[in-house]
């Protein structure tokens, strides 16, 4: 009996969990650049969709030639065949995902480093709308030109890299093991960076560039390095949602989300990691518990659409938020290097002699 | 004579009609502290802004130990060992006082992004640099003040704080532009004898703007003094504060 109500809402678990590691990776990758950099990337929703595009578009792609002999990829035939495909093949499954990322990285990182050409040149407001409108045109374009993504129909058939395993919740549940393990790796590997003199060099120059080039910081290096590692990692959680969804659809990638991971990198704490994951799970619960969904797993009926409710919600939080605690629930805090542990040490002494 | 570190040749700068610098020629000497006075608006701050990459100037040449700067970025101008101070402090605000100071530590390998996340590459760099930063919070009395934020500090403390991390760039010659303005006396003393001491044991070379020479002029060993962007004298100090275009200059259109 419980086990088969566990059964029953396994993929709403791996679903939650799944979409808190794709967007704690997202906040985690904005907060390196805006929250230690100071580049107001509103548009980074954009390097995840090219994560997206590059996970569909070469799977199906290349599945299709090398395996399935041709045919259109947003045919729903051969969106099966791919299925069928993966089913068979369990390293042929996992091989294009692997493929997918490390091409992923590779390509979003290329175009953080194009968009990092503006983030050199303009003032913050300025950058921010520009920022924003790269975005909007990306997802313009993909929505119109169906060689990418399908069009509007969206492309399916990107199958699950653990499609192979037959009982479709198991390959649910692994997957999402391996989305959280992902995600962990990010927050370890990013945390490393940032506490190191190369996190503080990153803040020099969000607080004063100025100062910061006078001091020998080559700003043009540190933010170019910010946007094109931060958008490599954006890619990642592209991927990682198309394989999940197991499609791409263009209009998932409209600027909004974009603000949904800006508001967990400000509630959780600026240019603070940990603070970070506590900001992305409260609005991804938020995000999770006020949905129509939801809702009807209760068995509660709703006569409106609440995802009004919701944006309304996240409203309240980021004003709230920004009124009374700017800093975030958790503040940033000095980069923690060894220094600052002698730094420590060198007071405790003094303080003990006198 | 020696060959100068600090070579500024016929060095012109306009903003618009505006002639900031008119032909300015320096040479400064090594291991000297030298002074740069002039009433406000003569072009002193402007001079250190085309030296050291702020802005480009119109006309001239600048060199640093024979290699030619004119032009040359900021970031590149500090590698060659010059830097320089803000008159207006420009601290990194979100960042402690020690990591203000840590930030200005020359060539710590955890820079570059490659070596950050191995702790092993640059644990020694960043204990050189912590023991360096405690011994300048130490001369400029900004112990107490360590893991303090930078825009809590009083607009004194945050001009000892751009003092500080010139001290801790490593360079071999720093440009202040007034450093001692809103500086307590006694501490304005310290920390003009502190100059002294580098100069005198590492060799340090200075170029000081100040306004304030009732303090400043006891410390330095040669003047130059501009007006209306135009260089009106140089030599030893009494020298130069008796020269009479320098009293008109500071009298001004009032004599
Ligand atoms: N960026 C700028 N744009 C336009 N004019 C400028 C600029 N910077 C300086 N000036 C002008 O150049 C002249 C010299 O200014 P500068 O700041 O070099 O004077 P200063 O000798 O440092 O004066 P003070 O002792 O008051 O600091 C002034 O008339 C100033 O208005
Ligand atoms: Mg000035």
């Amino acid at each position: 009996m419980v086990l088969d109500q566990l059964y029953a809402i396994t993929p709403l678990v791996t679903t939650l969990l799944t979409f808190y590691s794709v967007y704690l990776i997202l906040a985690l990758s904005l907060n390196l650049i805006y929250g230690y950099c100071g580049v107001p990337n509103f548009g980074h929703v954009f390097f995840q969709s090219v994560g997206a595009y590059v996970a569909g578009n070469l799977t199906a792609n290349v599945m299709n030639f090398m395996f399935l002999g041709g045919g259109n990829i947003c045919e729903i035939a051969t969106a099966e065949a791919r299925r069928n495909l993966a089913l068979a093949n369990p390293a042929i499954a996992m091989g294009f995902f692997i493929l997918s990322l490390a091409v992923g990285i590779l390509v979003g990182g290329f175009f953080g480093y194009i968009a990092s050409y503006p983030a050199l040149r303009l003032k913050e407001d300025y950058l921010a709308i520009t920022l924003i409108f790269i975005g909007e045109i990306g997802r313009i374009i993909a929505r119109n030109e169906a060689s990418i993504a399908c069009g509007l129909v969206g492309l399916t058939g990107i199958p699950n890299p653990f499609i192979w395993v037959g009982d479709p919740n198991l390959s649910l549940i692994i997957y999402t093991i391996m989305a959280v393990i992902i995600a962990a790796i990010i927050f370890v590997y990013l945390q490393r960076l940032s506490n190191s003199p190369f996190g503080r060099l990153l803040k020099s120059v969000r607080d004063d560039e100025i100062a910061a080039a006078s001091l020998g910081k080559d700003i043009a290096k540190a933010r170019g390095w910010a946007m094109i590692l931060g958008s490599s990692i954006a890619a990642v959680a592209g991927v990682l949602k198309v394989f999940y969804a197991q499609g791409v659809f263009a209009d998932d990638y409209i600027p909004l989300t974009t603000f949904v991971v800006l508001s967990m990198v400000i509630l959780g704490g600026m240019a603070n990691n940990r603070g970070v994951i506590l900001g992305a799970l409260l609005i991804t619960l938020l995000d999770f518990l006020v949905a129509p969904s939801f809702f009807r797993l209760i068995g509660v009926e709703i006569q409106f659409d609440i995802t009004y409710i919701k944006y309304i919600i996240t409203g309240i939080v980021i004003i709230t938020v920004l009124l009374f605690r700017p800093q975030g629930i958790i503040p940033e805090k000095p980069v923690e290097t060894i220094g600052l542990k002698i730094a420590r040490q060198n007071i405790k002494r003094e303080k003990n002699e006198t | 004579m020696r060959t100068p570190i600090l070579k500024v040749g016929d060095v012109t700068k306009t903003f618009g009609g505006l002639v900031a610098l008119d032909k300015v020629r320096l040479d400064i000497q090594e291991r000297l502290i030298t002074m740069l006075i002039g009433p406000n608006g003569s072009g002193k701050t402007t001079l250190i802004n085309v030296v050291t990459g702020f802005y480009k100037p119109d006309n001239g040449r600048v060199f640093f130990r024979g290699i030619d700067i004119t032009g040359k970025p900021p970031h590149e101008v500090y590698r060659l060992g010059l830097v320089r101070t803000f008159q207006i402090p420009l601290p990194f605000q979100r960042l402690t006082v020690l990591e203000n100071l840590l930030a200005a530590y020359r060539g710590n390998p955890g820079e570059s992004i490659l070596k950050a996340p191995l702790k092993m590459a640059w644990r020694e760099a960043e204990e050189e640099a912590v023991d360096k930063a405690f011994e300048i919070m130490e001369h400029l009395k900004l112990t107490h003040l360590w893991n303090s934020r930078a825009y809590a500090l009083s607009g004194g403390q945050m001009k000892l704080l751009e003092i500080g991390r010139a001290l801790m760039s490593g360079a071999t010659m720093i440009m202040m532009d007034e450093p001692i303005a809103g500086i307590n006396p006694a501490l304005a003393h310290e920390i003009f004898e502190h100059m002294q001491n580098l100069r005198d044991k590492i060799g340090v070379t200075f170029l000081v703007i100040e306004h304030r020479l009732e303090i400043a002029l006891k410390y330095t060993d040669y003047v130059y003094a501009l007006a209306n962007g135009k260089l009106v004298a140089e030599g030893r100090p009494e020298a130069v504060m008796a020269d009479s275009r320098v009293i008109e200059s500071y009298l001004g259109e009032a004599m």
